[in-house]
C-alpha cells in the first residue's frame, strides 16, 4: 500500500511538453492515478515523500536569471543594492538564491484579446500585468494594460502568479531587514545558448545579449 | 517484528513453500512459481541481517544532512524564516491563489513554523537540529535522535520557494533511517522501557559491544535498508522516464545546457569549440545515454553483486561528479551516493568498514597501548564489535 501509494502519487504528474495539433503541450496526468492519489493526498504528504521526483535539474535549458533589488526610503533615496544570487555568498546559498531568482523568470504567454471587451456598467475593465518593451528588444518594464489592449501583433508574456508573489515576497523581505519604504526589483535573463550554434557559420551575436525587466517599486 | 522474523534456516527452506511446490508439481507448474513467489517475497523483506548496513547509512547520513544544512548558518532567516524571502504574507497568498485556482492546498509542516517571524526562536531550532545531526551520527540514543532527524529534515524541506532536487530525496533516507532504528532490536526480550523507547546511550564502550542492538541479525534492519532501496530505485526510473519527456535527451544534448550555461558563456567559447563540434557533441550524447540507461536499468543491477557493483557505485561517483561540476548542485550527489551505497550487503560492509577498524585498532595501540579502549570505541560508530 505505501509503494502504491508513492507510485500513484508519481504517476498523478503532469507530463510533457508532448507533440499535440496544437503544438508543444503539458498533458495531465491519467484520471485513474489522480482519482486514486486524491484518496490519500495528506499520507504522503505527512510523512514528506510525496515530490513526483521530475527533477529540476532533468529539465534541459534553463535561462540564465538573476536580479537586483534596489531598496528605497520614502524620498525614493537607495539604501541598499542587493544582487540575487549574491556572487560572494557560499555555494549552498548561493545555489538557492539561484532557485529563488529562477522563480522570477518564469513567464507565461498572455493569450491576445479575441474582441474588444466593455466593462460592465459601473465596472472597470479587466487589467493584466504584461511585460512592455521600453527600449526594444532587450528592455522591459511591467505595466498593468486593459486585458482588450494587449498587443495582438506580436507574443506578449507576463510574470507567472509564484514569479511575482516571490518578488513582492522578497521585497517585503529586504523592507524589513533594511527599514526601506520599496524596493525596485529589476531582473536580468539570457536565452539558453542552443548547441545548434556550434554548427551555424556566423552565430548570431543578439543570442549573447540580456534581457532586462523591471518589476517596478514594489512595496510591502 | 518478533512475530514477523522468521529464522535463517526456515527462510532456506520454508516448509510450506516446499509443500505448495510439491502440490504445484503434481497440479501444473503454477503452485512452485507462486510458492517460489512466495519464498522470494519473504527472504527479501524478511531475512534478519547484520544492522552494519543500517549503522554505517546512519552515520554517512548523519553526515550528509550536516553538509546540506551547516552552510546556512547565518542565513536561517532569510532562507527558512517566516519572515524571510518567502514570508507569511507568501504562503496565505499562494493558498488562496491555490484555491482560487480549484486545487487543494497541500499538507506542508515544519518545526520551523513554529519559530514564527521570531529569529532568535529560528536560530535556536537550527543549532539544535545540528546538535540533533551530530548525536545521530554518533548513534546516540538512535531511536530518539533518528525520530528528531527525521523531524529536522522533513521540517527544512518546507519552504517552496528555494527547494532542489536534493531536499525531494534526503526525506526518504531520514523516514527509512527512522523506521529501521525505531523497530531495531524490538524482538529482544527483557529490555528495559527506556531502551525500547530511546535505544541504547551510546555505541562506545564495553557495554555497547555487548548491547544486541548494535550486532544481532535483526528483520527490522532488513526492512529499513529493503523500503529505503525499493524507494530509491523507483525514484530514479521515475527520473530516467521523466528526461525521455524532453526533446534534448533523446537528442543526446540535454548536457549542453548546464555546461554552457549562459550567464557564463560568450561568443568566443562557441567559436573555440567549433572545429571540435563533431567529437565533443558525439561524446556529449554518448554521456547523455549513458546516464539515462543507467537510470532506467537502475533495479536490474543495483540488487547484484560483482561487475554490478562497479557499475552502480561507478556511477553514482560519476553522477557526484557531474551533479557538482556540471550542474552545480552541492548536495544531490552525495546523496546519489549514500543511497547507491544502501544497495550494500552486510558482507560488503565488513570488508569496507574492516580495514578501518584493524587501523583505528592498530594506531592508538602502537602509540599508546593505554589508550587501546578509545580506539576500539572509535570503530565501534558504526558497530560496537565484542
Amino acid at each position: 500500500l505505501h509503494f502504491g501509494a508513492v507510485g500513484v502519487n508519481v504517476l498523478a504528474a503532469p507530463s510533457g511538453p508532448w507533440p499535440s495539433p496544437e503544438g508543444a503541450n503539458q498533458f495531465g496526468p491519467p484520471p485513474f492515478a489522480q482519482d486514486l492519489n486524491a484518496l490519500a493526498p495528506t499520507y504522503l504528504a505527512l510523512l514528506k515523500i510525496n515530490p513526483d521526483y521530475h527533477f529540476d535539474s532533468n529539465r534541459p535549458g534553463a535561462q540564465a536569471v538573476s536580479f537586483v533589488a534596489r531598496v528605497k526610503d520614502r524620498d525614493g533615496n537607495v539604501l541598499a543594492t542587493v544582487r540575487v544570487p549574491d556572487p560572494d555568498a557560499n555555494p549552498w546559498v548561493r545555489y538557492r538564491e539561484g532557485k529563488l531568482a529562477d522563480w522570477l523568470g518564469r513567464d507565461l504567454p498572455v493569450p491576445p484579446p479575441q474582441g474588444d471587451v466593455l466593462a460592465a456598467p459601473g465596472q472597470q475593465t479587466k487589467t493584466v500585468k504584461v511585460w512592455e518593451p521600453v527600449i526594444p528588444p532587450h528592455v522591459f518594464q511591467l505595466k498593468e494594460v486593459p486585458e482588450h489592449l494587449v498587443p495582438r501583433n506580436r507574443p506578449v508574456f507576463q510574470p507567472s502568479p509564484m514569479s511575482f508573489m516571490l518578488a513582492r515576497s522578497y521585497a517585503r523581505y529586504l523592507c524589513r531587514v533594511h527599514g526601506g519604504a520599496s524596493v525596485e526589483v529589476v531582473r536580468h535573463n539570457k536565452d539558453v545558448i542552443p548547441p545548434s550554434l556550434l554548427l551555424q557559420d556566423g552565430p548570431p551575436p543578439e543570442a549573447f545579449d540580456e534581457n532586462t525587466g523591471s518589476f517596478g517599486d514594489l512595496q510591502p | 517484528v518478533s512475530k514477523l522474523r522468521p529464522t535463517t534456516s526456515a527462510i532456506k527452506a520454508t516448509p510450506p513453500a516446499r509443500q505448495a511446490a510439491a502440490a504445484g508439481q503434481a497440479d501444473g507448474a503454477e503452485g512452485p512459481a507462486i510458492a517460489l513467489a512466495s519464498s522470494s517475497w519473504v527472504r527479501f523483506w524478511f531475512t534478519p541481517v547484520d544492522p552494519l548496513g543500517l549503522h554505517a547509512l546512519r552515520v554517512l547520513a548523519g553526515l550528509l544532512f550536516l553538509y546540506w544544512l551547516v552552510p546556512f548558518a547565518g542565513n536561517v532567516e532569510a532562507l527558512f524564516g517566516l519572515g524571510g524571502w518567502f514570508d507569511l504574507q507568501a504562503y496565505a497568498d499562494l493558498g488562496r491563489g491555490i484555491r482560487e485556482a480549484g486545487g487543494t492546498l497541500p499538507v506542508n509542516w515544519s518545526v520551523l513554523f513554529l519559530c514564527g517571524t521570531d529569529p532568535t526562536a529560528l536560530a535556536v531550532v537550527y543549532w539544535l537540529s545540528l546538535a540533533v545531526l551530530v548525536l545521530f551520527a554518533l548513534g546516540v540514543l538512535p531511536r530518539l535522535t533518528a525520530l528528531l532527524t527525521w523531524v529536522v529534515v522533513a521540517s527544512f524541506v518546507a519552504t517552496p520557494a528555494i527547494l532542489d532536487d536534493a531536499d525531494r530525496v534526503l526525506p526518504i533516507l531520514a523516514l527509512y533511517l527512522l523506521v529501521g532504528y525505531v523497530l531495531l532490536g524490538q524482538g529482544t526480550p527483557g529490555r528495559p522501557l527506556p531502551w525500547r523507547l530511546l535505544g541504547p546511550l551510546w555505541p562506545f564502550g564495553r557495554r555497547a559491544a555487548e548491547d544486541p542492538f548494535w550486532r544481532r541479525e535483526s528483520v527490522a534492519a532488513n526492512v529499513a535498508l529493503r523500503l529505503l532501496q525499493v524507494h530509491f530505485a523507483l525514484v530514479m526510473v521515475v527520473s530516467g522516464l521523466h528526461k525521455l519527456q524532453f526533446g534534448d535527451w533523446w537528442a543526446g544534448l540535454a548536457l549542453w545546457y548546464p555546461l554552457h550555461p549562459p550567464a557564463e558563456t560568450h561568443l568566443s567559447d562557441v567559436l573555440a569549440l567549433r572545429p571540435s563540434a563533431g567529437p565533443y557533441l558525439f561524446l556529449l550524447s554518448l554521456a547523455s545515454y549513458a546516464g539515462i540507461a543507467w537510470q532506467l536499468a537502475f533495479p536490474v543491477f543495483a540488487w547484484r553483486r560483482g561487475w554490478c557493483r562497479v557499475v552502480l557505485l561507478g556511477g553514482a561517483v560519476l553522477g557526484w561528479l557531474s551533479m557538482a561540476f556540471v550542474y552545480g548542485i552541492p548536495v544531490f550527489g552525495p546523496a546519489l551516493v549514500v543511497f547507491c551505497l544502501a544497495y550494500l550487503t552486510p558482507a560488503e560492509w565488513r570488508r569496507l568498514t574492516d580495514p578501518l577498524t584493524r587501523l583505528l585498532r592498530r594506531r592508538p595501540a602502537a602509540n599508546n597501548p593505554a589508550r587501546r579502549g578509545t580506539a576500539a570505541g572509535a570503530s565501534a560508530l558504526v558497530t560496537p564489535r565484542g
